[in-house]
């Protein structure tokens, strides 16, 4: 099968000055009297993994562990400081619900604005809308400015969108466990379906059980450092162990 | 594709050759059909008011009771002055001196016999050559009643300078060719214009969103993007003709074109300054070329000044402002500014992520930025105090004096300034691109 995400190497620093230094007046100050202080903080330190098309990976770890840096990178967002990534076919990422999300607008300007900047025309958009409402079950709520959705509606918004632009890589970031039972129920199901459709899904999740579920395999990071990577199941089991 | 070649190459040169039969329809309509053909600013006296400072040259030359036309810091070079009045005129009744540099007096060694064409009772003189100030004396024929109307000042690096003609069509035509070869062929070029592509709905997205924001809740929506420069050209206009006494002809109209422009490129530059900064959620969670938020308020200012442009022509048609064909051709001094401005945004837009101080410094140099600029006051002024040298450094005064001829005076910009605007434009934002793809990475850790 085709490689469809691979990370080599990959290293990510944060360079955090100890005071937040942001005027230049300062900036000068602190350079000429040698003060500029760093501290690295590495988030990743060398991780090399890679994803075949279809496949569906879980990310494990404590807070802190880098697994949301390691979302970031794979959508992106972030430059590794070292090390590459490599991302073939479109990414749609549900890295915090509501990417790009004007409260201001209402539920079907929202459909629009999102899909663009998941890179589609208003035409594509319009295609897949009756299917958006459909699967959101906001059908008397589209012409309501979202800043007046609960958050439980604007996550199945999101969700709907991502889900339905039918990317070719879904990147979700522990946003399965907003919304009612039946609603979660219904996000797996369409995971799964997606899954056997061929799209490769990444996940972060604190919850095992769905890691699990859905996964093929997983990863468990600690520290910004792969601990473990293999079967879901194995990994998630050797994970619970140190919970207790 | 080969469809698209040619449909390219015939629209570029199409647009060429519109470009050059307004020039030389403008040419010779000045020239052959004797229209009339107004430079108020280039005026410092008026034509009819006599000038009576010349005690401090020669006494002999001319009596205080002749008319004088005195055209101070033309700095041009002069093809031919017209001059009509009630009187006809004759030979030998007008003596003509130059001076040919700054501060220089007038004096008799630089006089000059000249030709002369007599037509519909108007007279032509050419002088032919480049002068700093020029005064016309008319003797003896010349009684009180004589009132002369016109003064063309004809520079002729655009009215008969066929390579000028050229020149002036060409760099509006590169500028197109360029926007229609990235729209035509697109695809073709790199990944950066395939990214790009895949992003215009969501500029075009976030246009729409800050529009709907901008007029959302007032009653008159975008008209108030006319309504505004139209009651500050009503301010300035009676605080500058009771007050401030500037001879600057159609002064509401001076006022405002001036602003159109120094305000476009304004709401450019602060627009795209804080346009990563407020993205910021955006950019954190999901991957956008961040070249497209500064692009994003460009754009935005640039629909902005479209409306405010109809504020320009509602005062021109208010003080009568002759409406010349060139008008049209306003857009192309704006594209340059917004090159331009999209440069400089994205060098301020990069260097605010780090220091938001920038913020606060560009206000100050903007206040600063609009006294350099002739805006409320008349161009020769910077001239005559000897500060001509800001002019030839401000690249928003070539903005501002292309949008000028174009709009106001009926005439093309010449090759030199159309250089001068092509290379501020370029320059800027070969700058901005650079240091915005350099530091770029970094913006999602400090925002």
């Amino acid at each position: 099968m085709d490689t469809i995400i691979e990370l080599k190497d990959v290293t990510m620093k944060f360079r955090m000055t100890t005071q937040k230094v942001d005027s230049i007046k300062e900036y000068a100050i602190r350079k000429f009297k040698r003060q500029l202080q760093y501290v690295d903080f590495l988030a990743l330190d060398g991780i090399s993994f890679d994803v075949k098309k279809g496949e569906v990976v879980g990310l494990i770890g404590l807070n802190g562990s880098g697994k949301s840096t390691t979302l970031k990178l794979v959508s992106g967002i972030l430059k590794p400081t070292s090390g590459s990534v490599t991302v073939k076919g479109n990414i749609s990422p549900l890295i915090e619900l509501g990417a790009g999300f004007d409260y201001d607008l209402t539920a079907r300007e929202n459909v629009y604005l999102n899909g663009s900047v998941l890179g589609f025309s208003h035409a594509e958009m319009d295609s897949k809308m009756e299917e958006i409402i459909e699967f959101s079950e906001l059908h008397d709520f589209m012409d309501t400015a979202i800043k007046n959705f609960s958050s439980g509606m604007i996550a199945r918004l999101a969700f709907s969108i991502a889900t339905n632009i039918k990317p070719e890589i879904l990147i979700v970031d522990e946003i399965l466990g907003v919304g009612d039972f039946l609603f979660q129920q219904k996000c797996e199901a369409r995971i799964n379906d997606m899954m056997s459709g061929g799209t490769t899904v990444l996940i972060v999740s604190h919850f095992t059980d769905q890691i699990e579920r859905l996964c093929d395999r997983a990863v468990w990071l600690e520290k910004g450092k792969i601990k473990m990577i293999g079967e879901a199941r194995e990994v998630c089991a050797e994970y619970k162990k140190i919970k207790q | 594709m080969k469809v698209k070649k040619k449909i390219y190459a015939v629209s570029v040169i199409l647009f060429f050759l519109v470009t050059f039969v307004i020039s030389v329809y403008s040419v010779s309509k000045d020239n052959f059909f004797n229209k009339t053909n107004n430079y108020p600013n280039k005026i410092f006296m008026k034509p009819d008011i006599v000038f009576d400072g010349w005690n401090e040259y020669d006494g002999t030359l001319t009596s205080v009771f002749d008319p004088q036309i005195i055209l101070n810091g033309a700095d041009c070079y002069v093809h031919s002055v017209r001059i009509s009045g009630s009187s006809n005129f004759t030979d030998e009744k007008i003596r003509i001196f130059y001076t040919e540099k700054e501060g220089e007096y007038f004096s008799p060694e630089k006089t000059r016999l000249l030709d002369y064409n007599i037509i519909n009772g108007g007279m032509y003189i050419y002088p032919d050559m480049y002068v700093y100030s020029l005064r016309l004396d008319i003797t003896e024929e010349a009684n009180v009643d004589l009132t002369l109307k016109n003064v063309e000042l004809n520079d002729n690096s655009i009215v008969f300078s066929f390579t000028g003609l050229v020149m002036q069509c060409l760099f509006p035509t590169i500028l197109f060719a360029a926007v229609l070869g990235l729209i035509i062929f697109g695809s073709a070029l790199s990944s950066y214009v395939q990214v790009f592509k895949k992003f215009i709905p969501l500029l075009q997205n976030l246009i729409s969103r800050d529009l709907k924001v901008k007029y959302r809740r007032s009653v008159l929506g975008f008209l108030w993007s006319i309504l505004n420069p139209l009651l500050m050209a009503l301010v300035l206009n009676i605080v500058f003709s009771k007050l401030f006494r500037f001879q600057v002809e159609y002064f509401a109209t001076y006022y405002l074109t001036g602003a159109l422009m120094f305000n476009f490129v304004i709401e450019c530059t602060t627009g795209s300054m804080m346009s990563v900064i407020s993205a910021a959620p955006l950019i954190k969670k999901v991957y956008i070329p961040k070249y497209l938020f500064p692009m994003q308020k460009c754009a935005f200012a640039f629909i902005n000044m479209l409306f405010s442009s109809v504020a320009v022509v509602v005062v021109m048609l208010i003080q009568g402002v002759p409406f010349h064909a060139h008008i049209l051709l306003f857009i192309v001094p704006m594209l340059y500014a917004l090159v331009f401005a999209y440069g400089m945004g994205l060098i301020l837009a990069a260097m605010t992520v780090f220091f938001r101080d920038i913020e606060h410094l560009y206000s100050v140099w903007t206040t600063i930025w609009m006294y350099l600029t002739p805006i409320i006051y008349p161009e020769e002024l910077l001239q005559s105090s000897g500060l001509a040298v800001i002019t030839k450094l401000n690249p928003m005064y070539y903005y501002v004096h292309s949008l000028r001829n174009v709009v106001m005076y009926g005439t093309f910009p010449s090759a030199i300034e159309n250089i001068m605007c092509i290379t501020f434009a370029i320059v800027s934002l070969a700058l901005g691109l650079c240091l915005f793809k350099k530091v770029q990475d970094k913006f999602i850790l400090y925002i």
